[in-house]
């Protein structure tokens, strides 16, 4: 596979990931947009155009062809455009009163940055485009990471309150059904604190390392931890992972020649010039 | 830098995910930013333009969130006990996202919520009401209580 082929393949890897997880919780997304008209909340935070039924729909909807036009788009210059236009429209998700929570929507902007980015150096067609593209990827999952981090740097976060509060008194999934159906209260608040402790642990240690790691340990690494979020939370949450996951795939794609030429060029690049 | 050519955007990206790190990494020992954080959280920043650009900071399962959903003080009686619980991030949406807004809006017995949310020894405590409107639909109004 040449260079161009494998720049293309990461694009659309990321492309197919990010629309599926827009795609993940369509139904509810749906429904979502019937309540915003059918129950509409004024609200004077939000200007009236972030709390409109319509941007919310047309956003959602005008993202998802955005990046479905991405995945299947062949020229350059279209690619580039319609990521920039459905960055814009993710933009608009994520201030809109119906979806500013929602992380989805966060996680996706991010990858679209990217995205966005990539596209318009695809048409300069540079051999060490994908080695700077995954370089790029790895600062965004390590700034993701972190985001999730330093907010549970905090005693009720550490000593498991928080997540027995949230998952373990009556989520309904599968892990915390299985733990209450065989452990007494007493030893489930134990298993929230080592429950926590894991999930700040690894947040912690990948948001402040994965930048740094080699790249296809980085990717191998974040494709692991990322849909564990999923599996011992909520299924829900690939919605926000699986566009992370795409991102993350990138690093498989570099070819160790191409990271050596790369490296190799940089160090040119600090040599000084002898002038004879 | 490539084909020698700078590469604006992307010196662009890597700027903005430094300011977004520092951002976080001082959270732990920056009032200033602890505070800001959870007014966005709350929905109690001064400018919704200041409220917007910390839209791409990454807060999944950030704070420490609680709620309590009740009856507004001259409608409450001794049965109509409060529903309370913790959330994982951004509270209001309790009120303002689909999941949980056609199932609490409607509640003519509780329609008073208060949020708290604690980060490191700061803490913000807001109240919002509902309030249904003649011609459909709800108006949420809000208060900040402590900080």
């Amino acid at each position: 596979m040449n260079a161009r082929s494998r720049t293309l393949l990461a694009f659309r890897v990321v492309q197919a990931a990010t629309l599926a997880a827009l795609l993940w919780k369509v139904a509810f997304f749906v429904d979502a947009a019937k309540l915003y008209y059918e129950m509409p909340l004024r609200q004077p935070f939000f200007p009236a155009f972030f709390q409109s039924a319509l941007t919310f729909a047309s956003g959602y909807m005008a993202a998802v062809l955005g990046i479905g036009l991405m995945l299947i788009a062949h020229g350059p210059r279209l690619r580039q455009v319609i990521s920039w236009l459905t960055l814009i429209a993710l933009s608009g998700l994520c201030l809109h009163q119906g979806a500013y929570n929602d992380a989805t929507f966060t996680t996706a902007w991010w990858t679209t940055l990217w995205s966005a980015w990539f596209a318009g150096r695809m048409r300069i067609d540079d051999e060490s485009l994908l080695y700077r593209g995954t370089r790029l990827a790895q600062a965004i999952l390590t700034m993701i990471l972190l985001g999730g981090a330093v907010g549970k740097w905090t005693a009720e976060y550490w000593s498991g309150q928080v997540f027995y509060e949230i998952y373990f008194i009556e989520r309904d999934f599968w892990l915390f059904n299985l733990l209450r159906a065989r452990f007494e209260p007493d030893r489930l608040g134990e298993i929230a604190t080592w429950y926590a402790r894991g999930v700040i642990g690894v947040e912690s240690v990948c948001g402040l390392t994965l930048w740094a790691l080699p790249r296809r340990v980085a990717a191998v690494i974040s494709l692991m931890v990322l849909p564990s979020i999923a599996i011992f939370s909520s299924f829900y949450l690939f919605s926000v992972v699986l566009s992370l996951m795409g991102l993350a795939a990138v690093g498989l794609l570099v070819p160790a020649d191409v990271r050596a030429n790369a490296k190799n060029e940089a160090r040119e690049n600090l040599t000084p010039t002898r002038c004879d | 830098m490539s084909n020698g050519r700078p590469d604006w955007t992307y010196r662009s990206i890597i700027v903005l995910i430094a300011a977004v790190a520092v951002w976080l990494l001082s959270m732990p020992f920056c009032p200033f930013i602890q505070r800001t954080a959870l007014q966005r959280f709350h929905l109690q920043t001064d400018w919704f333009a200041a409220w917007a650009m910390q839209a791409p900071v990454p807060a999944m399962y950030s704070f420490h969130n609680r709620y309590r959903i009740e009856s507004q003080p001259w409608d409450a009686t001794f049965f109509e006990r409060p529903v309370t619980g913790s959330i994982n991030h951004f509270p209001v949406r309790l009120y303002t996202f689909a999941e949980t807004r056609p199932l609490l809006l409607p509640q003519t017995n509780r329609r008073m919520l208060t949020l708290q949310s604690r980060y490191r020894g700061q803490t913000l405590t807001t109240r919002w009401t509902v309030i249904e409107l003649k011609d459909g639909g709800y108006e949420l109004v809000d208060e900040e209580l402590t900080e």
